[in-house]
């Protein structure tokens, strides 16, 4: 579980947990929301270690490994970590550009390879990608964000056709506007245009995520499932 | 890896192709991957089980032109891969 300290990623790390998960809980910089995160978890007896993964530096590897001697293999895995460095298109720097797309999509890339090469001898196995509505539909000043997240539907749908064989789902969902630390500066004003009139719960978004990984979704693969309370449909 | 040793590896990637093909005894070196109802994830597959097995890197080697994966004979497969092994153990300085 990426991004597991904060916002969708906590909510769905202590989500699966409840489903008798253990959890691999990666962070970034925030260690104690982390900790925090494992201990909620462990109070309600389930299982979690917390490690520091930068999708940026090649390290994945190496920490997945860290995880697999810790916890066992890893039988699911949830592409959640996101970063935003918004800017129109006319004034991004190349290094917004790219630290999104590194953090956002390369990232992912790198650490599904990692995993795959488990779940393929396994013949089984999960992964979830947390992508957004902005991957789908425009989103002024977010080429980037919007970019990598339109790049996780695709890495998405490719990866299921590659990989179904061996019995393992690769789906994605795409939630609109979550109560989390990133959307804290936007206008709620901009509820009229949900047809729900409200932003989603980080929770509501961990239940989606909570279904692809539970054995009923079974027969779903490449599929991404929009939790936007109908913001684009 | 120690000393390159074309057999070990070759029987090796046969011995897979024998264990991932749904019947064992059609993989003959002239049978297509097609043939065997094989496709390009069980090359993949293969070659991460030499890595496992040598200690070495082939996975993300670029592959030369050749024929589609489907149409690789067993003979081809084993060539192709047997080389990987072989390049990633002279680059490892084995």
């Amino acid at each position: 579980m990426t991004g597991g300290s904060r916002g969708i990623g906590a909510a769905t790390a202590r989500a699966l947990a409840d489903d008798g998960w253990p959890v691999a809980i990666a962070y970034h910089s925030n260690e104690s929301a982390a900790e925090e995160v494992r201990a909620a978890i462990e109070e309600r007896g389930g299982t979690a270690r917390t490690f520091q993964l930068d999708l940026c530096d090649g390290a994945a590897d190496e920490i997945f490994s860290t995880v697999e001697e810790s916890l066992g293999p890893v039988e699911a895995l949830v592409n959640n970590a996101g970063i935003t460095a918004d800017n129109l298109t006319l004034g991004m720097s190349d290094d917004q550009w790219s630290r999104v797309i590194e953090t956002n999509l390369s990232g992912v890339f790198r650490l599904t390879r990692r995993a795959l090469r488990k779940m393929v001898r396994a013949r089984s196995g999960r992964i979830v990608n947390v992508s957004s509505i902005a991957g789908i539909r425009a989103s002024a000043g977010q080429s980037n964000y919007s970019a990598a997240k339109a790049g996780l539907i695709a890495l998405t749908r490719t990866l299921a056709a590659e990989v179904g064989q061996r019995k393992i789902t690769v789906n994605a969902v795409a939630p609109g506007l979550i109560e989390t630390e990133m959307t804290a500066d936007i206008d709620r004003e901009v509820t009229r245009h949900i047809p729900l009139r409200r932003f989603g719960h980080p929770e509501e978004v961990a239940e989606c995520v909570r279904f692809l990984v539970s054995p009923a979704a079974s027969y779903v693969n490449g599929a991404t499932l929009v939790v936007d309370g109908g913001l684009s449909s | 890896m120690a000393e390159f040793d074309r057999e070990r590896v070759e029987a090796k990637i046969l011995e897979t192709i024998k264990e991932f093909a749904a019947d064992p005894s059609a993989v003959t070196l002239d049978a297509t991957l097609e043939d065997l109802d094989m496709g390009s994830l069980d090359v993949v597959e293969i070659a991460q089980v030499l890595e496992d097995e040598f200690d070495v890197e082939i996975l993300g080697q670029e592959r030369e032109d050749g024929p589609p994966p489907q149409a690789m004979t067993v003979g081809d497969v084993i060539e192709d891969l047997a080389k990987h092994v072989e390049r990633a153990g002279v680059l490892a300085g084995g």
